[in-house]
Parts: C-alpha cells; structure tokens; sequence
C-alpha cells in the first residue's frame, strides 16, 4: 500500500527529507506512516498529536477521521506542519 | 491627486472597475507587525479606499528591523498613530481609523464592521480566533497570515465557502518569542494582499480551502488542500455551496 507523507518546516529536517513515499503493508496506520518518517516522538505526546502540531490526513485534521489509529488506504496522503503563530 | 496618473502602471492588469472597487472598499489590518506593516502600505498603495487599523502595542526598537511603516522618530509611539501618518503620507486622499486595542472576543465584531474584508497580521491564535469568529459571524472574508522565522503561511476562510480558521488553529503553544527577519514578513505579506485584491475585485481565485505553506529560504511554495472537519466552529456554519456539511 502506497501512501504519502509531506512534511514542512522545521519539521523537513527532522525527518530527513520533504516527500516521503512509503510502502507500509495492509492495515498500517497513521501513526506507523509517521514512525517510518522518524517524526512520531516528535509530534506526538501520550497517543495523541502535540498541541502545536497539525497532523492531515487527506487534507483533514486527524483528530476528526480516527486520530493516530485511523487505518491507511492505497493512495492517501498525509501532511504534517507546525502551524505558525507569529506577525 | 489625479487616480489615473498615480495607478497608471496597474490599470492595464487590473482595469479601471476593478480600481473603482478598491478606492469604495474598506479593509481591517489586525495587527501592525511585521506583516502588518507590510499590508498597511501594500493596501494603500494599491489604492483600497479605506483601512481599518488595530494594534495593541508602542513602536520599539526591535520592531525596526522588519516594521517598515516605522522609523526612528516614532520609538514609544502607538502603532496605529505612527502607521496612520505614515500612510497618509503616502496616500494624503486615504480614510484610515485607529484602534489602540486588543483584539479580543468582546471588541472583534465592533471593530470589523461594516468591513469588505479582514486581513489576519496579528501575533497570536487568542486573538486570532476572536477576530476570526466575529468575521466569520458577520460573514466577512478573513485573510489568515503567519510567519516565523523563514516559513509563512497564508489561506482565506468564507462562510459557505472554505473551512473555518479552528480547522487549522493549533492548541496553545508554549510562551515563545519566534524569530522574525523582514524578508519572511514581505513574502508573506504580499501573499496576503494578493489575496485581498482577489477578494475585493472579483478576479482571481482566492485560498478557499488551502493553506499556502512558504518556505522563504529554497525558495518554495506549497499548497496544502484543506477538508471540512466536523470541528465545534464548523458546525455552526452555513452549508458550502457544493451543499456538502461538516
């Protein structure tokens, strides 16, 4: 199953590069896809996403589509940022 | 002032209804800041009739290094007032209004009114939201914009037709002060104010539904398609014209 991760910022660093595509087997969940991106002891806390992180599962919030669990489908994509406060 | 002399060199991209619209619009910057500054002169050198200022804070010496609407003179000076003049040197013809205030949940609606769009330049997610739910509620445009260090983002959110500004809002963060360097602001800042121009002449499509992600140093632009989610704010709104709900 191919799915892909994008990452921004500060974050590109951390895990090691911009666009992740990834081969994760049947039934992989959000959080394994950000595991395999080195970045879910970063933007994760207690098995939830960090307040100051956003975490989109096909352009939605995951909070709202199954959080950290929510299965992978062929295709989906995944975005992760910290959104920016300053003026 | 002779307006076809002054918007000569732009008339033939935007045309003289487009113009028209502008000078009879009236905008709010919230927020005097790094990307305030920006978008205060950008508006008013675009032409936009009216400016609605609101800013808290007094001019300081570290604001120097990216707030170009101030200058030396104006250290310990309200931003509103020291913005305001500043403009109207540049635009002797504009209708600017100060507000020396917080934004919060019990002024944001006072302040917005009567507004044809919204410009997010402020420095927090607070206030931010305040402003937010009260244009959202008085079914006004909002330009969101953010930036720290070299990163910026920028979207639009409209009643009935984009997400709300909670479906991007983080939780609160701890107490930090982000670097902020007058390149970024720039960037970020005409991002916004080409959203504006959008908003008010008709031509264009504006961020509805996605956030542009700038990378200020490669350089790099990235859009990220955004998705209703079923979020406490989203569930007061209007439906989105496609007819979908949250």
């Amino acid at each position: 199953m191919r799915v892909t991760v994008r990452v921004y910022a500060t974050l590109i660093r951390v895990a090691g590069g911009r666009i992740h595509r990834l081969d994760l087997p049947e039934g992989a969940s959000v959080a394994d896809a950000l595991r395999a991106v080195s970045l879910y002891d970063v933007v994760t806390s207690g098995g939830r996403v960090r307040r100051f992180y956003k975490v989109l599962l096909n352009g939605r919030d995951i909070d709202f589509v199954g959080g950290l669990g929510a299965r992978l489908g062929e295709g989906d994509e995944i975005d992760v940022f910290p959104p920016l406060a300053g003026g | 002032m002779d307006p076809l002399r002054r918007y000569s060199r732009q008339l033939p991209l935007l045309g003289p209804r487009a113009q028209e619209r502008l000078a009879g619009s009236k905008v709010v910057v919230a927020g005097l800041g790094g990307l305030g500054s920006f978008v205060a002169l950008e508006l008013a050198a675009l032409g936009v009739g009216s400016l609605v200022l609101v800013d808290h804070d007094t001019v300081s010496e570290s604001n120097l290094n990216r707030q170009v609407l101030y200058s030396q003179a104006d250290l310990g000076l309200p931003k509103v007032y020291a913005a305001a003049r500043r403009l109207r040197e540049l635009r002797p013809d504009l209708a600017v209004s100060t507000h020396h205030t917080r934004i919060t949940t019990d002024n944001a609606g006072t302040l917005i009114r009567g507004a044809d769009v919204v410009v997010d330049a402020l420095d927090n997610w607070a206030s931010r939201l305040a402003l937010a739910d009260a244009a959202w509620e008085a079914g006004i445009p909002l330009v969101h914009g953010a930036i720290d260090g070299f990163y910026g983002q920028v979207t639009t959110v409209e009643p009935g037709k984009s997400i709300c500004l909670h479906c991007i809002a983080p939780g609160p963060a701890p107490p930090r002060r982000p670097p902020a360097i007058v390149t970024t602001a720039a960037i970020v800042a005409s991002h916004e104010v080409s959203e504006v121009l959008k908003l008010l002449t008709g031509a264009g499509e504006p961020l509805y539904n996605k956030l542009l992600f700038i990378d200020t140093r490669e350089p790099r632009i990235d859009q990220i398609t955004l998705h209703r989610t079923p979020c406490e704010n989203c569930k007061r709104l209007t439906p989105m014209k496609d007819g979908s709900q949250s």
